[in-house]
């Protein structure tokens, strides 16, 4: 079982990163958005950038926690049909709904790569700096879902308390 | 064909259990298979630049001022100071959780932060207090979709978003109004409850206790006139007001009521960008599948053979309710709304409906819907807070979701009672 141990410390190290990633940039978002209310009222000063940096800040942070929302099964959906099931057929179903979502995962990485060659050396709207800065979020979401679907994929397999396969809502 | 292969492909994926977002994404791609001119990096493209625009960093804001809001203890000062209002009335604990809910509507915009905050806390006081805990659970579950319809609401925001050219004040000033009137009916009916069913009062606090409440619970409430007064007093925009309420409910609950440790601070950051991924890789995925939709003319279609069929817009807005609540009963909030407002709009315009009204329309059927079974993810919280099974709650659930109908009904037919709100803002003609 020495792989399962190695993909579950692999697939713990790149949650604590990306936890800690979307921690600080949330931490930003929050900071430049105040910054940019106090800049209009307390010194008439609107700051362009503080409109387009969040927007990508945003990107960042909801590419990669909706990759770890994969792993911890916080995307929502429809698992009356799913949970009726006997647990060996969960465990086939779930086993091939990661491969799915493994799929998808492959194609925004993929495509997302392509994505950053062709339009990645684009500047910004209002600052000096390339979009070699935001599109990455796709292909590195693309290949944090991957290694998440995977992750469950072994699971279902090796493990026999898998299967569940969404969370609660939002709304 | 390729119409047929997406809503196909979507429905089973669905069924079958795989997350929406996953299961819309798998099926854009079924989609580029059949479509010449759209390729694997259009998806990709497409849903990058889908969550890249100021307005939807509205939701990561409003999620955390209410995760804040929840955790730091201003729910329960929120029922504590509804006790001072209602606990007098007949069904006294169920006016409480009608009144907290309003009030808890104006600090987060969700369902479901609604029903386990006020759920936790009211569902074991009212089981204790001598009331049935399926009455107790669905008046908590129903009285929680007053969340996304009085504002903020998560569902406005990503309607504002979708459509593209309504205002976000407008729909949150919209909503107001008929929030009021949902928790106003559901007091009705708690009345009713109270006067055949539960006949014993609240013992009477102290006039010095009933002040300190009040001034507590305001504190709470003072949320929302940062959101209201900072949107239409055009200090803020919806944003930035969701960036001051979050500031606003951090100082509150880490510096003065002290019940959020600094500490703590990471992980309720961290649950906040899950919650607020989970939403947005939905609007990533949707707006792709919706966006192929309506490449392949699906509103035109629907609007050309299904709809002419409908002559009077009367007519329409029944249908158009009753296939809301329909969606609602399978499907969550911000889905129907990313991949029904396109093919809505062109059909509401026919009629020469109101953009904010057919928003208010929309976030309330499926605000219900949250609550309905099989698929009511408002609902499961509930059950899972009450420890309750689903046959057991729809008795008395289904008189309240009748007092909820009517409400719908008036809004829908009877605009006039909510729509001088924004208007005299001037914020619709």
């Amino acid at each position: 079982m020495a792989f399962v141990d190695l993909l579950d410390g692999f697939c713990h190290l790149l949650v604590r990163i990306t936890r800690w990633v979307c921690i600080v940039l949330a931490a930003a978002l929050f900071v430049i958005v105040l910054a940019a209310i106090f800049a209009r009222y307390g010194f008439g000063q609107a700051v362009s950038w503080t409109e387009e940096v969040p927007r990508y800040l945003l990107v960042w942070i909801s590419f990669l926690a909706g990759a770890v929302g994969v792993l911890q099964r916080d995307h929502v959906g429809f698992d009356v049909l799913f949970n009726a099931l006997p647990a060996s057929g969960r465990r086939v179903l779930g086993f091939l709904l990661s491969g799915l979502i493994f799929m998808f995962g492959w194609i925004v990485f993929r495509y997302g790569i392509t994505f950053v060659k062709d339009f990645g050396s684009d500047l910004m709207e209002t600052i000096p700096f390339t979009n070699y800065w935001y599109y990455p979020a796709m292909p590195v979401s693309g290949f944090l879902i991957m290694v998440f679907a995977f992750k469950l994929m072994v699971d279902e397999i090796v493990r026999p308390d898998g299967a569940a396969i969404t969370g609660t809502s939002v709304d | 064909m390729t119409l047929i292969a997406l809503g196909l492909s979507f429905a089973i994926l669905t069924l079958l259990g795989l997350p929406i977002a996953f299961a819309v994404g798998v099926s854009t791609v079924v989609g580029t298979l059949l479509l010449p001119g759209v390729d694997n990096a259009t998806i990709v493209q497409r849903m990058l630049t889908a969550i890249n625009t100021f307005p939807l960093l509205a939701v990561i804001f409003f999620v955390l001022a209410g995760t804040l809001m929840a955790r730091g203890g201003i729910a329960r000062r929120l029922v504590m100071m509804a006790e001072v209002l209602v606990g007098w009335l007949p069904g006294s604990l169920a006016q409480i959780v009608c009144v907290a809910s309003m009030f808890f509507g104006g600090v987060t915009g969700s369902a479901v932060a609604e029903v386990s905050s006020i759920g936790a806390m009211m569902i074991p006081a009212m089981e204790k207090d001598g009331y049935s805990k399926r009455f107790a659970t669905a008046i908590v579950l129903t009285a929680a979709t007053m969340g996304p319809i009085i504002p903020p609401s998560i569902g406005m925001i990503v309607f504002a978003h979708v459509s593209g050219n309504v205002s976000i004040a407008a729909l949150f000033l919209a909503g107001v109004i008929p929030g009021i009137m949902i928790g106003l009916s559901l007091m009705i009916a708690s009345f009713v409850h109270g006067k055949l069913y539960h006949q014993k009062m609240l013992p009477k606090l102290e006039r010095r206790e009933k002040v300190r409440r009040i001034v507590d619970g305001f504190a709470g409430v003072f949320t929302m006139v940062i959101i209201l007064g900072g949107i239409l007093s055009g200090v803020f925009t919806a944003t930035e007001a969701g960036a001051a309420a979050a500031l606003y409910a951090l100082i509150l609950t880490v510096f003065v009521y002290k019940e959020i440790k600094i500490s703590e601070l990471p992980e309720i950051m961290w649950q906040c960008c899950i919650t607020n991924a989970v939403v947005m890789m939905l609007i990533a995925t949707c707006s792709v599948y919706s966006w192929i939709l309506t490449y392949e003319n699906l509103p035109t279609l629907l609007a050309e053979n299904f709809f002419n069929l409908i002559q009077s817009k009367w007519a329409f807005l029944l249908i158009l309710n009753m296939f809301l609540l329909v969606v609602g009963m399978f499907v969550d909030m911000t889905p129907a709304l990313i991949m029904l407002v396109p093919m809505l709009i062109p059909l509401a315009q026919k009629f020469g409906i109101d953009m904010v009204h057919l928003g208010l329309i929309m976030v309330i059927n499926l605000s219900y819907g949250l609550t309905t079974p099989p698929v009511g993810t408002a609902l499961f919280v509930a059950l899972k807070v009450a420890n309750l099974s689903m046959e057991k709650i729809i008795p008395p659930l289904l008189p309240l979701l009748g007092c909820m109908m009517v409400v719908l009904l008036i809004v829908t037919y009877l605009p006039e009672t909510y729509i001088w709100l924004p208007r005299s803002f001037g914020l619709i003609k």
